[in-house]
């Protein structure tokens, strides 16, 4: 596709300088309110309200939509992945946690500089997951999931503290939405020479730079030390990112949308494409708070500019997606199989063993745990009435874990992609969203209407799902895009409904972390007859999922009728994800964790895979479960946050090993 | 041997009606509650519950009246633990209806009671009255709640004696971040109080069921009225405003100066709405001692 980027900016352009025009036309007489920006009135409130608060945020906006926009074109051609974006290297999680852990326990030096605080959390993630990805020389896939598992880690942290002091970090949530709201020009004045100083920076690596688009063996024969432009690049976006974030709050899809835009117009030239970027990015993002200012006030609640792109930019992610130009994932399928060293059978005893050590663990955690008068062995406690609580709760937590990570492993081998898991394709969030709209809506009053939201929006889902990737023949990084875009979707409105602080979006946030609070015994048989069918038949489906991570002229060639047995296996993924989020709720990284924790165990074959990939994810889950309840006696922590945690430092250990 | 024994069982018997100090006060009607205020009102009709939810917290936001120590301690508001609950055994479960997700979960230990205060209607000095005699008849001390409705409303009246005539509007704001800010207006416990002391609230606009809306520092330049700011302040905000000129912009702009309250609970009942409005007469009380412009 051959437009002129002209053809595009010119008409954002002219919205903007026209909503410009209508806002300061709005009260008062325009060629004032234009004054007001050099020649300040202090005896007019409406010219003071436009010297220190709208022209402020007009600028700051320019400025913090160019340097995520910079920062997400550095990053895409650094990763060579067109789904790289500010937020990949956990920036924004880790300036996220940083302040969190500040206002909670050092306040003092909130007190001296909050921006310093975000920066320093949105760089050490950088560092860290430099480090987890040091030895591959930061080969892109590597440096990816490596930034993946830190997003994870710093998020369920972040929520871990935020669900045990709401009131406290009420404020943050503000700033974690992106409110672009400003009240002097401090952050302006932050902003924009280091913007400067980072954009000169990159153009003295721009030739070099363009040449990180070749395969790791060529860039290397011309003379380029990879991993000295891999780490400098990387660190401007970061430190751009971290600026612009720590300034003005967590601001999603621009930095992913801007540079695909301009990738999509077809320019091609480095220099000509973080310029356009910058431009684009600045402009969508002034749009975007523009167009907001405009809208009246329905919700008694300001709308927080970096929720509203996330949730706008969805739907354009999702009809930008056909059109990106996708190269082959091949370096991904080097990266599933080289973290198999070794080859492990999985004989009938080792199954019997991993089932024993399933049922003893159920034994022990039911049978020991924190009471009223501190650690308490039931038996001599005789208060059998506490198994009718913890035996549920435990059984549904083992099954929830039995299904998500067998999800996971159908789906990473499905699409030979590392990165994939039933949470990462979007349908627990697409559950999550039709659970959010049942509870707001005033449907969700009964625990029916809460199950018929959640399966309306997975439902949903899997029909965008479906819809958008049929043609494609479900081809694996397009499925894995649109998954990404709504999950982004979730992202936004959750962010969105954090910063309003109503209280009950804490009960919402308990909920998406994955938790056993509400498992009943009577849902229990159904759950569990569920999870048993459903593993039986992945494990009937060995055969196709042996083939398929070959590639897909491979598959076919052995007889393999690939369309079809894609979308059955994405139908198989999509009923595992459901039925598990009804059970645990969304986000529980287990199905991105147990199918590496058995890769890395050395269990190759696809029937081994899934068998002790399920098991792994049980055991989690019961750990976690356990663990959750005894740690911050008597508050729990999600037993899906706390698999997260847990499995996180497992992952983070063994990516290191790569 | 026998004989120590028996001074020993002596010795504990009468320790043990030591250590419970509150039990000629208070009731034990073996109650659990999760919701604050539902607590504070509780505590104010002088019924000990066996449990509330966020004990630490609530000391920090609610402050009065004070939780009894022995009181037990029972997990996140959100999610309380259920096995704790089970081990108090208590008679009734009293949560407000936005938390009606935990129902089954808490049926099958107790009777639940849904009470619920705010996002049931118009929140005002009537409405908490009713539900101070619901909270009251479930666990049989009526008399106690009309006391309490009495003594409240005795108080408010001694307070507007103090309030001078005509007082001018005030806006009710408490900071988020140095940016944003949530005021109070309709259904809110502020409104209601100063209504009640016969101050209008300068703002009129839209707000949600509990009572606020959520706005940008710079739309307060456009309300008319005396800025109250209620405590507690985020971190590195006080610090924050005053080098904000369009902070000081709003504050010398009115009139009237700015004053600042110590924290109170901006969802409570009874207690929470006498307390406020103590601290609300103070506060402009002093400011008339104090030129203007020193605060």
């Amino acid at each position: 596709m051959q437009l002129s980027p002209r053809l595009l900016i010119i008409p954002l352009l002219i919205c903007f300088i026209f909503l410009v025009f209508l806002q300061l036309n709005s009260v008062g007489f325009l060629s004032d309110n234009l004054r007001s920006l050099w020649d300040l009135d202090p005896l007019s409130s409406r010219s003071i309200t436009l010297y220190f608060s709208w022209w402020p945020r007009l600028v700051t906006t320019l400025l913090a939509g160019a340097g995520l926009a910079i920062a997400g074109v550095l990053m895409q051609q650094v990763l060579r992945n067109p789904l790289a974006s500010p937020a990949t290297l956990g920036v924004a999680s880790g300036a996220n946690l940083a302040l969190l852990m500040a206002t909670l326990f050092t306040p003092n030096l909130m007190l001296w500089s909050a921006s310093a605080v975000a920066t320093f959390g949105g760089v050490t993630s950088m560092l860290v997951v430099f480090t987890l990805a040091w030895r591959s020389a930061l080969s892109p896939s590597v440096v990816i999931v490596a930034g993946l598992v830190i997003n994870l880690y710093c998020g369920s942290f972040a929520t871990v503290l935020l669900l045990m002091n709401q009131e406290e970090l009420n404020g943050l949530m503000i700033w974690g939405a992106g409110s672009l709201v400003q009240s002097s020009w401090d952050d302006a004045i932050f902003l924009a020479p280091r913007l400067i100083i980072a954009t000169s920076i990159m153009l003295f690596f721009v030739r070099p730079l363009s040449l990180l688009e070749l395969s790791d063996n060529s860039a290397t024969s011309l003379g380029i030390s990879l991993a000295r432009i891999r780490i400098i690049t990387l660190a401007v976006a970061v430190l751009l990112t971290a600026w612009v974030v720590s300034s003005v709050g967590i601001i999603g899809f621009i930095g992913l949308a801007a540079p695909a835009f301009v990738r999509l117009l077809g320019v091609k030239g480095l220099l000509q494409r973080i310029l356009l970027s910058a431009l684009f990015g600045a402009l969508l993002l002034s749009l975007t708070d523009l167009l907001i200012q405009q809208l009246p006030k329905v919700l008694a609640m300001f709308i927080p500019t970096g929720a509203a792109t996330a949730i706008l930019g969805a739907p354009l992610l999702l009809w930008l997606l056909p059109r990106l130009p996708l190269k082959s994932q091949a370096e991904n399928q080097v990266l599933t199989r080289a973290k198999s060293p070794k080859n492990q059978e999985l004989s009938s005893k080792k199954v019997v063993m991993l089932v024993v050590m399933i049922l003893a663990f159920i034994g022990i955690f039911s049978l020991i745990g924190k009471q009223l008068h501190g650690w308490t062995w039931l038996p001599e406690s005789e208060n059998w009435g506490l198994l009718e609580w913890r035996l549920p709760r435990l059984i549904g937590a083992a099954a929830g874990g039995l299904m998500l990570a067998v999800a996971g492993t159908v789906l990473q081998r499905l699409t030979g992609n590392p990165m994939a898991s039933p949470e990462i394709m979007g349908v627990s969030s697409g559950a999550a969203l039709g659970l959010i709209i049942a509870i707001f809506s005033g449907l969700g009053a009964t625990s029916f209407g809460l199950y018929a939201g959640g399966t309306a929006g997975a439902m949903a889902t899997m029909g965008i799902l479906i819809l958008l990737n049929r043609r494609s023949g479900f081809q694996p990084e397009r499925l894995l895009l649109t998954g990404v875009a709504i999950t982004a979707l979730m992202d936004g409105v959750q962010s969105f409904i954090l910063a309003g602080g109503d209280p009950r979006s804490y009960q919402l946030l308990a909920w998406l972390s994955g938790s056993t609070y509400y498992v009943n015994a009577d849902s229990l048989v159904g759950i569990s007859i569920f999870a048993v069918v459903l593993t039986v038949i992945a494990l009937s489906c060995s055969r196709w999922l042996d083939i398929l991570p070959l590639g897909s002229n491979e598959a076919m060639t052995l007889g393999v009728n690939v369309q079809r047995v894609r979308l059955l296996l994405l139908g198989l993924v999509a009923v595992l994800t459901v039925v598990a989020t009804l059970v645990v709720g969304p986000l529980s990284f287990v199905g991105l964790m147990a199918p590496h924790m058995a890769r890395m165990a050395g269990f190759n074959s696809a029937r081994a895979h899934i068998l002790t990939a399920g098991i792994f994810g049980m055991l989690l889950m019961l750990l976690a479960d356990w663990l959750g309840r005894q740690l911050l006696y008597p508050q729990d922590i999600p037993a899906g946050l706390m698999a997260s945690l847990i499995g996180g430092l497992y992952l983070m250990w063994g990516l290191r090993r790569l | 041997m026998k004989r120590f024994a028996l001074l020993l069982v002596l010795a504990i018997s009468f320790s043990c009606y030591a250590i419970s100090p509150l039990q000629n006060k208070s009731n034990h009607v073996g109650v659990v509650v999760i919701d604050w205020t539902h607590a504070e009102t509780l505590l104010a009709l002088g019924i000990e519950p066996l449990g509330i939810a966020q004990k630490q917290d609530y000391a920090a936001w609610v402050k009065e009246p004070k939780i009894p120590d022995h009181v037990v301690d029972l997990g996140l508001r959100t999610q309380p633990n259920l096995e704790i609950i089970r081990e108090l055994s208590p008679n009734k479960i009293f949560i407000s209806p936005m938390f009606s997700a935990l129902s089954p979960q808490l049926a099958k230990i107790a009777k639940v009671k849904e009470i619920g205060l705010y996002a049931q209607g118009e929140v005002n000095l009537l409405a908490m009255e009713s539900m101070t005699r619901v909270l009251a008849s479930e666990v049989g001390v009526e008399a106690s709640a009309e006391q309490l409705i009495k003594q409240t409303r005795n108080y408010i009246n001694t307070l507007k004696q103090k309030v001078p005539a005509n007082y001018p509007p005030v806006v009710i704001v408490q900071f988020m971040d140095a940016n944003h800010l949530r005021v109070f207006g309709k259904n809110s416990l502020y409104k209601a109080a100063i209504n009640a002391l016969g101050v209008k609230s300068a703002w009129t606009g839209v707000t949600n069921q509990w009572g606020f809306s959520l706005i940008a520092i710079d739309e307060l330049i456009t309300i008319e009225g005396q800025v109250i700011v209620v405590e507690p302040l985020p971190v590195g905000t006080k610090q924050a405003l005053v080098d904000n000129q369009l902070w000081q912009y709003i504050r010398t702009k009115s009139a009237k100066p700015v004053l600042t309250i110590p924290a109170i609970w901006s969802f409570g009942a009874l207690p929470s709405l006498a307390r406020f409005g103590a601290l609300f007469v103070d506060a402009i009380s002093g400011q008339q001692l104090i030129n203007q412009g020193h605060r």
